[in-house]
């Protein structure tokens, strides 16, 4: 699997980083949907390593996960809402441009996504660690929902009542965020699964309430699969 | 959590890091206390007890705020003092923990008992306390690996 990397750009220019990392040995490719977003095609060690990603200066994320926070198109007055954030990957993304909640029920990734948002400085969050269904104080008019999922678009296909049993936490997810967004705010909806059920069911089921603006399937290939559909209350 | 209303409850190692911080400081209880700052306006955002929230400044230990790397950065760009830069062959072993001998020092600009631990960069790796004949380390960069990974 290919690996990415996303610079912090609020800490270093993209080609002021990607200089210091090629005088190390390494080699990228610049990603065609994103100026700060790179693929890595040579390592000669363990890019973690560098002094580079622990000043902060990068993220390291499958390319295909860097999609889902360009397509809220991001603006610097936004407040957005990250529905299930941890580690962080999405969140610290959204946060390079605009001020995130960012909200996830379990207790150990949830210490990871703090750590990052340490690492990479970045202060512009708040960071809640609960169910969100029980998030109800503030309404938004973008919000990021990476749903729990099989995560087939990794590991490959998976049997039909598996990903049926995470369609249910999806569409509840998805209902979830209905109730938090403003009118005509928007939702970006992805997973890392290749399965219909998981995705393109779960968007048809939502387009009793939503206006479905756009949806891209990635196959399981150099990159990950993954799943995005843009949606508008 | 808690609004810190007094900045002065909080010791700082270095002169003058106190202006550096934002309008709201708050406390959370941790292993350590752990103090954030933040705009109002962010602060405002805020209706339930977060986990984390802000520009994270640093940790109490023995009654002082260890800073964070981001505000000793902002310490360094702005005061240019109080720092040690080291070479590139200690800046690797120093990520890994250990303590800085004299003559891995290329340029002493401490005044303190402690030091901020930087490259030839001038990018921050960590801080160090002085000891007879070293720096001893007392936090670097390289703990979001070894805590983490």
């Amino acid at each position: 699997m290919s690996l990415g990397i996303r610079i912090n750009n609020n800490k270093i220019s993209a080609k002021k980083l990607i200089n210091r990392l090629k005088a190390k040995g390494f080699e990228f490719e610049k990603l065609n949907f994103c100026d700060y977003c790179f693929r890595v095609i040579k390592s000669p060690f363990s890019i973690s390593s560098t002094v580079e990603f622990l000043l902060g200066y990068f993220y390291i994320q499958d390319p295909t996960s860097m999609i889902p926070p360009l397509w809220l198109n991001l603006k610097k007055d936004d407040v957005v809402l990250d529905m299930c954030a941890a580690p962080g990957g999405k969140s610290t993304h959204i946060a390079q441009f605009s001020t995130v909640i960012s909200v996830d029920k379990s207790v150990k990734r949830m210490r990871a996504l703090k750590s990052n948002f340490i690492r990479m400085g970045l202060s512009n969050y708040i960071a809640y660690r609960m169910n969100i269904l029980n998030f109800s104080w503030l309404k938004f008019n973008k919000i990021l929902l990476d749903a729990p999922c099989t995560g087939s678009g990794i590991s490959g296909r998976v049997d039909v009542e598996y990903a049926l049993k995470f369609q249910e936490i999806q569409k509840s997810l998805v209902k979830k965020a209905y109730e938090l967004l403003n009118e005509k705010g928007i939702l970006v909806y992805s997973t890392c699964s290749i399965m219909k059920e998981e995705n393109e069911d779960v968007i048809d089921w939502a387009s009793e309430y939503f206006n479905v603006i756009k949806t891209k399937r990635f196959e399981k290939g150099i990159d990950n699969g993954f799943f995005i559909a843009k949606l508008r209350k | 959590m808690i609004k810190v209303k007094r900045i002065n409850r909080i010791k700082f190692i270095f002169d003058g890091m106190e202006n550096l911080l934002d309008e709201i400081i708050l406390e959370f209880k941790g292993g350590n206390l752990e103090y954030y700052d933040m705009p109002s306006k962010l602060y405002k955002l805020i209706r339930k007890q977060p986990y984390s929230a802000g520009r994270f400044i640093g940790y109490l230990k023995k009654g002082l705020l260890i800073p964070s790397f981001e505000l000793m950065q902002e310490y360094v760009n702005k005061f240019n003092r109080d720092y040690i830069i080291i070479n590139d062959k200690s800046e690797k072993l120093f990520l890994y923990g250990r303590d800085i001998f004299l003559s891995s020092i290329e340029v002493d600009k401490s005044t303190k008992d402690f030091a901020i631990v930087v490259n030839r960069r001038k990018e921050v790796l960590g801080l160090v306390k002085k000891q007879k004949r070293l720096w001893k380390n007392i936090v670097d960069r390289g703990l979001f690996l070894r805590k983490f990974d």
